[in-house]
């Protein structure tokens, strides 16, 4: 039913943001250009073997947890602290089954369905509330996932943990070779992202947003919102366990450490930090602090107390994080340039080819979907 | 029989520091809307403190004191700086105070080391009392426990429900917006609240050191019962903090006493029973 | 305008769209809604007023489905509805707005409505795409929009726009809905005389087939869309009639001038 009112409603749309429309075209390409040179630069470090590419490998494997963390807790408003639970349940999901002799390949379905499992049961009890008692909820999970690899000693081997013997193999694809492991790593981070990015962007995604807005509401608009919320759990959690999965491959060894209180808390500093409601944020927070953790801290041996402080100057300043700070920065520099040149020669340029495409322009805003 | 007299005396001593620790987090969140997760920290530390100055001074009271006092300075200091400028902004609070834990763990890291430390108790606390009721024996210094959190919950409670000062508490809990209305200077009833919070949180640790030994990471262990305390009590609540601790201390004990394998599970019971039927907590109030 | 997401009951003619019998709500001692009779006619428009805290958002607490009443029955289209959940109301086709606006805030007046829109479909859970390539439902969202008069706010956030836009928003929200029956909790409440004339507008040009119950003080407003005015006190009925006779009444007016009327909190 494309009436004509409707079509002249979204070409609104577009000159609502025409002013910006140009350079927001040009920011999107620049992020896809600074993704793309980050994801090079990953690889290159990847590919260069020795310390660096374990760093960079713990920076994609926390940075995909982080944003798993970001989905529910920046667009859902259901910050998580049991993240780390989830890492661990993945890297146990492997260890343990292959300590019992099945193969990297089924020990990996076990793994997702493991954490899948255990997704939907603490699921039921966590989405029964939400705001800071969500926080405290998630956060006992947390607790009795890492109590559970603690204590269960016959199964997990306790405080010393399990080793990983078996990498699973599929041709060339060999996960024995590190190299070739890194580059697995950095792949499922690129797909990860991918998929979060469509889920933020979708109408589901902008139903997380409406529950974090005014949950109340968008019950009475009909939505059964304790279904969004516990979807949402679920996937962050199978998300976290994914990273877990690849934590197991790139470690080599899981430990209940891994998952203790302290370890939970940092995902969710490095989401925080970063910036919640952007995808970009979490990432750029797992980069932050895990190069404190592993290359300040050859330098400064207090790195704990100075991330610490780092993260409390950051949550008192600035609310979005430090992508928030950098959006807001550049949104500064943009109103200003604006400004400056009304007779924008590219305005005429934009109104032409997003006239009539109203689509197109949607598309383009929903790029700041992943804000 | 005695075996389970004193098994419930374990779980009543434990249910004693849990407490101290969650009603003084209870009422900075019941007051103040501020989820501390450094209490845990706090508690710590305390019991830190203690544990330094009984070294120098010799004395166990001397540090239970110290503990205490101490711990309500860096409340004073904590509330006034970085809380003070976060009101209103609960998630952030909640952030900057997970941050904070961080900062404290580390800071006890360098200045007592990896190590457990264990408080030891002076004299007759050291020894054991026989207990007419199933003629047992049992160690003074957890009957002192016991006693001190009694002693700490009467008082709070007249606190609580007998002075202005408490009825303006009891009203932050209840009627955020008519204690304002009031007059009352509620800046200084949350300074109070949050120096109180942080002296309970530093006293408990003291105590607590007597039996778990203080070590990195013991924060978070005393942070998860104060958790689960508090939201099976009801978050906010004074009184469900009280009903929580002892639910939740004796599960606790009986677990570790007679199911050692399942005792992770027993802590977490009630938590799971708690959200599943009543979300709010025993006693607490829906919707917040 | 009626077509589309919600189940169509079944239904005859002349038969009311809406229909309060004895309807009641207690809280504690006190009765906030008492006895309240009332048949909203198919197509009618209808103004309900009262002093303050005389039952009227309570009564819509009631026909919403967000409380449940004490005593007696309600009746959608002559199916009783009174012990049904609010959003399966809400399929039947019965929207409702609120006296305090609920809105949100930090989306856009498009994400405010296309949330709306999805509300009533099962493409409210789809992963897989973008939500505004959702075509129909983002054109369909910003036709509400431009209809009403919010079409060229669709990417200002709601908190940035002014008071009588987000009352507009409000609104939107509901109509975005399709409801049949459409209940309006005080539109203007808050609102400047001089705010008030663009939610004015959009309810003068509400779609005639719909059925309205609207609560408003503002006697302006009302006789700007409805017919009929029901009276309510102290959570009784005390009468029903034209906007003229209503007015016109002495025990009305001693209502109103006995208590001089309030703008709105
Ligand atoms: N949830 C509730 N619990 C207890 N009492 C309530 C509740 N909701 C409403 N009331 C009481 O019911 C009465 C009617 O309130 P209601 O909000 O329906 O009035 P109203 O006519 O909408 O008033 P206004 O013009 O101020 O909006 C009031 O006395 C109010 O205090
Ligand atoms: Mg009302």
């Amino acid at each position: 039913m494309k009436s004509p009112s409707a079509a002249a409603a979204l070409n609104q749309v577009d000159d609502a943001s025409g002013v910006i429309g140009v350079v927001d075209r040009h920011r999107r390409l620049l992020s896809i250009l600074v993704g793309v040179v980050l994801v090079v630069f990953a690889g290159v470090l990847l590919g260069s073997g020795g310390f660096y590419t374990s760093l960079v490998e713990d920076i994609l494997i926390y940075a995909i947890a982080a944003m798993g963390l970001d989905f529910l807790g920046g667009y859902g408003g259901l910050v998580s602290l049991g993240q780390a639970g989830f890492i661990g349940l993945g890297a146990y999901g492997i260890a343990v089954p292959e300590a019992h002799g099945f193969g990297p390949w089924t020990s990996i379905g076990i793994a997702l369905v493991v954490v899948a499992a255990t997704a939907a049961v603490t699921g039921i009890v966590a989405i029964r509330v939400t705001g800071i008692s969500f926080v405290i909820i998630t956060l006992a999970i947390g607790q009795i996932l890492w109590g559970l690899a603690y204590r269960w000693v016959s199964l997990s081997g306790g405080d010393n943990g399990l080793v990983i013997s078996g990498f699973p193999k599929l041709g060339p694809l060999d996960l024995t070779n590190p190299q070739v492991l890194a580059f697995v790593i950095l792949a499922v981070f690129v797909v990860v992202a991918l998929v979060l990015r469509t889920l933020v962007s979708s109408p589901f995604g902008l139903s997380m947003l409406g529950i974090r807005s005014n949950e109340q509401r968008l019950r009475t608009l009909g939505y059964r919102t304790g279904l969004h919320r516990y979807l949402a759990y679920i996937i962050a959690s199978i998300v976290g366990g994914v990273a877990g999965i690849l934590y197991a491959f790139s470690n080599n060894l899981i430990s209940p450490t891994t998952m203790d209180f302290s370890h939970n808390g940092i995902i969710t500093l490095m989401a925080v930090l970063g910036g919640l409601r952007s995808l970009w944020g979490p990432v750029l927070g797992a980069l932050i602090i895990t190069l404190i953790q592993q290359e300040l801290s050859i330098y400064v041996s207090r790195w704990q107390m100075l991330m610490g402080a780092v993260f409390v100057v950051v949550v008192v300043f600035t609310p979005d994080g430090l992508w928030g700070l950098m959006r807001q920065g550049t949104a500064a520099l943009r109103r200003r340039r604006a400004r400056a040149g009304p007779g924008d020669a590219a305005r005429p340029d934009a109104a032409g080819t997003e006239a009539g495409t109203g689509q197109s322009s949607a598309t383009e805003s929903s790029e700041s979907g992943v804000r | 029989m005695p075996e389970f007299i004193s098994q419930t005396l374990n779980g009543l001593s434990l249910a004693g520091i849990m407490f101290l620790v969650s009603s003084g987090f209870t009422l900075v969140f019941g007051v103040m809307r501020v989820t501390n997760l450094s209490h845990g920290a706090v508690y710590l530390l305390g019991g830190y403190v203690a544990y330094s100055v009984i070294a120098y001074k010799g004395n166990f009271f001397y540090g239970l004191l110290a503990g205490t006092v101490a711990m309500a300075a860096f409340g004073l200091l904590l509330e006034g700086t970085l809380i003070r400028r976060m009101r209103g902004r609960p998630m952030a609070e909640l952030l900057a105070t997970l941050g904070l834990v961080y900062i404290i763990d580390d800071a006890c890291l360098v200045l007592w080391g990896g190590n457990p430390l264990s408080l030891r108790l002076p004299g007759a606390l050291e020894g054991s009392s026989n207990i007419p009721v199933g003629q047992i024996t049992y160690p003074n210094g957890r009957l002192f426990i016991l006693g001190v959190a009694v002693v700490v919950g009467i008082a709070l409670f007249f606190l609580l429900r007998r002075t202005r000062v408490g009825a303006v508490v009891r009203a932050g809990v209840d009627d955020r917006n008519m204690v304002s209305a009031l007059g009352i200077n509620v800046r200084r009833v949350f300074t109070a609240v949050f120096v109180l919070g942080a002296a309970l949180a530093g006293l408990g640790g003291v105590l607590g050191g007597t039996i778990f030994s203080l070590y990195p990471g013991g924060d978070s262990d005393i942070l998860t019962y104060a958790l689960v305390v508090v939201v099976v009590g009801g978050l906010g609540s004074y009184e469900g903090a009280i009903l929580g601790s002892l639910i939740v201390g004796l599960i606790d004990n009986y677990g570790q006493a007679y199911f050692p394998s399942l005792a992770y599970f027993a802590l977490f019971a009630p938590l799971v029973a708690i959200l599943l039927v009543r979300p709010q907590g025993l006693l607490g109030r829906a919707a917040t | 305008m009626s077509m589309g997401a919600h189940e169509t009951p079944a239904r005859q003619d002349g038969q009311a769209a809406l229909r309060m019998t004895k309807l009641g709500r207690r809280f504690g001692g006190i009765d906030a809604v008492k006895d309240v009779s009332l048949a909203v006619p198919k197509g009618s428009r209808f103004g309900v007023i009262g002093p303050n805290g005389a039952g009227k958002t309570t009564m819509f607490n009631l026909l919403s489905g967000e409380l449940r009443p004490t005593s007696g029955r309600v009746e959608l289209f002559g199916r009783n509805i009174t012990r049904l959940a609010p959003n399966r109301r809400v399929a039947l086709g019965l929207g409702r707005t609120y006296q305090i606006t609920r809105v949100f805030r930090d989306l856009t007046v498009l994400e405010n409505i296309t949330l709306a829109v999805h509300g009533l479909r099962k493409s409210k859970l789809s992963m897989l795409r973008p939500w505004r390539s959702y075509s129909t439902a983002v054109e369909e969202a910003a036709n509400v929009a431009s209809t009403f008069g919010l079409g060229e706010r669709l990417n200002i956030t709601a908190e940035e726009l002014s008071h009588g836009e987000v009352r507009e928003l409000e609104v939107l929200l509901t109509l975005a809905q399709k409801p049949e029956v459409l209940l309006l909790d005080e539109p203007a409440a808050g609102l400047s005389p001089a705010e008030r004339v663009g939610i004015r507008a959009l309810l003068r040009s509400l779609p005639r087939e719909l059925t309205l119950v609207m609560i408003e003080h503002d006697m302006d407003v009302l006789r700007d869309v409805v017919e009929h005015v029901a009276v309510l006190h102290f959570g009784e009925l005390v009468m029903q009639g034209t906007v003229a006779e209503v007015q016109e009444d002495a025990t009305v007016q001693e209502l109103y001038l006995g208590k001089p009327k309030v703008a709105e909190s």
